[in-house]
This record gives C-alpha cells, sequence and structure tokens, in this order.
C-alpha cells in the first residue's frame, strides 16, 4: 500500500501585488487609500486549485514553463509561505537543498560552514559534530575546507552545499534545480547518494528544467502548466508528453507565457 | 525545531558573527574598537572644545553614554537589512525568523561589552576605580536594553520587508533620537518644559542608569524596572507585528 508522504488538496495560492507599498513609505502614505485597494484587488494567480499526492519512497518530479509555480510549490510544500486556499500535509520532517551557497558565510571556513549550514537545516549541534568526518569526506574538498569560503569556486560551493544537505537525512529532500553543478565525478556520486537515499526510503521532489535528470531519477513526474496540473503520470510518459507538446507550438507557447 | 535546538543555533550563529568580526585577534579587537572611539573623539572635539561643556571629565562622561547607545543603534539599523540579507533562508527554511534578529542583537551586546574595559581605563585616567557593583549593575541592565533593542528590532525589520526605505528612515531617526537622548549633556540640563516628554525615549531611562553606574557606582531599581517593563512592552508590540507579517516574508523578499 502506498502510503502518502505529501497532499495537497485543493491548494490555490495568489500573491497580492505588494510591490506598489515596496515602493517606499512615502507614496504608501501619500495615497494610502488608494494603493490599499489596489493591493487587495490585485491578486497574481500562481496556483489553482492544485490537487495530487506523492507518497513516501518516491521520487517526484515537476516540470513546466518558467513561472507556472514550481518554486512557488516546493515553498508550500516547506511551509515557508502559507497557501491562499486548501489543505496541505506533510508527513516527516523536511529539508531543501539551498541554492549555492546561501546561509554560507564567505569569510569562514568550508569546516565552519558545514557546522552553522548544519544546523540551520535542523541538525543539533552533536549530530553535525558527528558527521563532520563522512560530510567533509563526501565534499571532496581536501586542503580546501579549512580555507576561507570566498576562495571557493561555484562547483565546490555546491559540493559543499550538496553534501551537508544529504547528509541531514530529512523525510523529504526538496531539490530546486540545483543537481546540474559540480563536475561530472561528483555528479555520478549525488546521484549515487540520491539512489542511496531512495532505497532507505527517503522522499525526493525535485522541480527541474532538466528532462534528462527527470526521466532518469524520478519515478513519476507532474506537468504544470497555467497555474495547473496538466499532467501525473511516469516520468517518462509525462516529460515525452511534455517535449511533444512544447515542440508542436513552441512560439504560441512562449508567447502565452510571456 | 524544538527550544534547546533554537537556543543553540542562537549561540552558534552569534559565534559565527562574532569570529567574523574579530577574525584576526587581537587587531580585530582594536578595529572594533576604532568607530566608537572615533565617533566619541568628534563629540569631544565639538562639545567640550568648541562648545565648551561645564561638564567634568567629558571624554569618560560622554563615552559611559555613548558606548551602551551604539549598541542600540547600530543593532536597530542593522536589525533592518537582517531579512533582506538573508533572503535565501528565508525562502527555503523554516529557521525561526526571530534567531536572525537575536543573533545580531546578541552579537552587538558583546561587542559592548569588550568596550567597558575602555569605559574603565577612561575612570583610572580621571583617578576614580571601577566598584564592584558594576558586576550587579551590568547584567541588570543588558536585560532591559536587550528587551528594548529586541522589540524596535522586531518592528523595524518586519516593517522593511514591506518598505524598503524605511531603513533610510531609522539611520535618520536614530540620529534624531541620538541628541534627544543625554549622551553628550547631562539629563539635568533638558529644560524644564520639554522634562515630561523626554520620558517617551526608551533609551533615556537606560543611558541616565549606565552612565550613574559607570561614574558614580550607584544603581537604582525604579527606573531599571520601568525600563524592563518598557522592553517588555516593545517586544510585546513587536513581536505581534512580526508574527502577523512573517508569513509574507519569503513572497516579498
Amino acid at each position: 500500500m502506498k502510503e502518502p508522504a505529501i497532499v495537497f488538496e485543493n491548494v490555490s495560492k495568489y500573491y497580492l501585488l505588494y510591490h506598489q507599498i515596496v515602493g517606499g513609505v512615502k507614496g504608501f502614505l501619500f495615497h494610502m487609500p488608494r494603493v490599499l485597494r489596489e493591493v487587495r484587488n490585485s491578486k497574481l494567480w500562481v496556483l489553482k486549485d492544485l490537487s495530487f499526492e506523492i507518497y513516501r519512497g518516491e521520487t517526484f518530479g515537476i516540470i513546466g514553463r518558467n513561472g507556472v509555480g514550481k518554486s512557488t510549490l516546493l515553498q508550500l510544500m516547506a511551509s515557508v509561505i502559507k497557501s491562499s486556499s486548501g489543505n496541505i500535509t506533510v508527513k516527516g520532517t523536511i529539508a531543501p537543498l539551498l541554492g549555492l551557497g546561501s546561509g554560507f558565510h564567505p569569510d569562514l571556513t568550508g569546516k565552519e560552514n558545514i557546522i552553522v549550514n548544519g544546523m540551520i537545516l535542523g541538525m543539533t549541534k552533536r549530530e553535525i559534530l558527528g558527521k563532520l568526518g563522512a560530510i567533509m569526506e563526501f565534499a571532496e574538498l581536501g586542503e580546501f575546507i579549512d580555507q576561507p569560503l570566498r576562495i571557493y569556486s561555484s562547483g565546490m560551493l555546491a559540493r559543499l552545499g550538496f553534501s551537508v544537505v544529504v547528509h541531514t537525512e530529512p523525510d523529504i529532500l526538496l531539490v530546486d534545480e540545483i543537481l546540474t553543478v559540480g563536475d561530472h565525478e561528483f555528479r555520478q556520486k549525488c546521484k549515487a547518494k540520491i539512489n542511496d537515499f531512495r532505497e532507505r526510503g527517503g522522499t525526493i521532489v525535485i522541480a527541474s528544467h532538466d528532462m534528462g535528470t527527470i526521466q532518469s531519477i524520478c519515478d513519476r513526474a507532474m506537468w504544470m502548466e497555467k497555474q495547473r496540473v496538466n499532467e501525473i503520470a511516469e516520468a517518462k510518459t509525462t516529460v515525452s508528453n511534455y517535449i511533444a507538446a512544447m515542440q508542436a507550438a513552441p512560439k504560441t507557447a512562449k508567447a502565452a507565457a510571456i | 525545531m524544538n527550544l534547546r535546538q533554537n537556543v543553540e543555533l542562537l549561540l552558534e550563529l552569534t559565534k559565527k558573527e562574532i569570529k567574523i568580526r574579530y577574525k584576526n585577534a587581537f587587531l580585530g579587537y582594536l578595529w572594533s574598537l576604532a568607530s566608537p572611539l572615533a565617533s566619541a573623539l568628534v563629540y569631544y572635539f565639538v562639545f567640550n572644545m568648541v562648545m565648551r561643556s561645564r561638564i567634568d571629565n567629558f571624554s569618560l562622561f560622554l563615552i559611559s553614554g555613548l558606548f551602551p547607545w551604539q549598541w542600540f543603534a547600530n543593532s536597530v539599523i542593522l536589525s533592518a537589512s537582517v531579512f533582506i540579507s538573508n533572503r535565501s533562508l528565508i525562502q527555503k527554511t523554516t529557521l525561526p525568523r526571530t534567531i536572525l534578529l537575536l543573533a545580531s542583537i546578541l552579537n552587538g551586546a558583546v561587542h559592548f561589552l569588550l568596550s567597558v574595559p575602555v569605559i574603565g581605563l577612561f575612570l583610572l585616567m580621571a583617578g576614580k576605580r571601577p566598584c564592584l557593583i558594576w558586576l550587579v549593575g551590568l547584567p541588570a541592565l543588558l536585560i532591559p536594553q536587550f528587551l528594548i533593542i529586541f522589540g524596535v528590532s522586531l518592528l523595524v525589520s518586519s516593517i522593511n520587508v514591506f518598505f524598503r526605505d524605511l531603513q533610510h528612515l531609522v539611520g535618520v531617526l536614530m540620529n534624531f533620537l541620538f541628541f534627544f537622548t543625554p549622551i553628550v549633556y547631562s539629563e539635568t540640563m533638558i529644560p524644564k518644559s520639554i522634562q515630561p516628554f523626554v520620558f517617551l525615549n526608551p533609551m533615556m531611562p537606560i543611558v541616565v542608569a549606565y552612565r550613574n553606574l559607570f561614574l558614580n557606582g550607584t544603581f537604582s531599581v525604579v527606573p531599571w524596572f520601568v525600563s524592563l517593563v518598557t522592553g517588555l512592552l516593545l517586544v510585546a508590540v513587536g513581536y505581534s507585528v512580526y508574527s502577523r507579517l512573517k508569513w509574507k516574508f519569503a513572497e516579498l523578499l
């Protein structure tokens, strides 16, 4: 029996267009009634009435053009933002794969950053110290591990970031367009680690434009179009349908997207 | 994350910031004193040499109020941009956002405490000496001041996510507040007609209390208690605004 790890029930999300007031206090104070009215009426719908389940132990891909709400979806899963309506249930601990070097400080060494980052991702100090050896070994940064981060290349930063996250051992791992960094060898290693994670029953959610990755590591994939779910099927099926649709109407689709 | 983990993380983040600040050990310490001492020098020149203040030992008088003030002013100004500079963490993790603020305020507290020996040095040069009551008075004063800073920072940092120009405004307001706080003058010099209003400034009793402690070795409980209550109120107001707005942070950053 498949057990759900993440359940979305009729989830919708809109943003109010706060950029009107982010502009400045002055404009807000002088035109308060008008600005408030505009903000309240200016709903930008990002997701409309989404319902789906992601099962425990599954690797789930999310594909779709830029701006269809993939990142918003991941933010909702991580409960960083609230949905406007609908229910979201998440069973288990969840960890995001942070963007390149976020939460890292350039003046601290690799080792010091591992400790801070691991704790930000929810590990206790004792846990992270216990895993420090494994993380450093996995990152394979050699002597660089004791050097400040500002001399790291972007590939090295990605290695460090990825190494910390996979060692936090969450139940659910959220990946937003990251796996394409690092050299070939490291990528193989990441894939191995992800497979390892899946075999131990971990759930992975990946939002990506890299159809190859989605096809090769995901069990199922969801194609999003115009703020809604267009298709949920086996990864191979979804990807080939998506590619076919993109090729069939590339220009009109792009125009519509803009 | 549970409370213990949060405290652990807070200490680690504070340690991180201090480490960055004092990366080059002793030189780092000297540098961190350079900026408060430089502003002290400027005020000394203006108010003592040019305006000829009637206050004895003006330099000592000045820094005993200026150093605590700078903890307040710097922390509040920094707090305005704290969420913006930690954008990626806020957009992707559920890390309690207050931890970022608290770490920055604690860092300021350590910084302030490290500047206390300088006040001691000036005291010795003036022929006085630090009193034992510092050991009680200083920690006691840190608490209400910490609460006041935290409360104001919560307000400033949360609202700044919506109104980004608030951070510039805060700098200007801090300048105003500096001169409305008895730092370069004594509270007894304030004209009677204005007296009732100075109590609207939450930093006023704090600065006066620090100065009494450092210069005269006295500590009075009543103003301390008033500051404590002010601090708690500010935190209550700040936290309620923060909790209402925090769900929007990730959307707006």
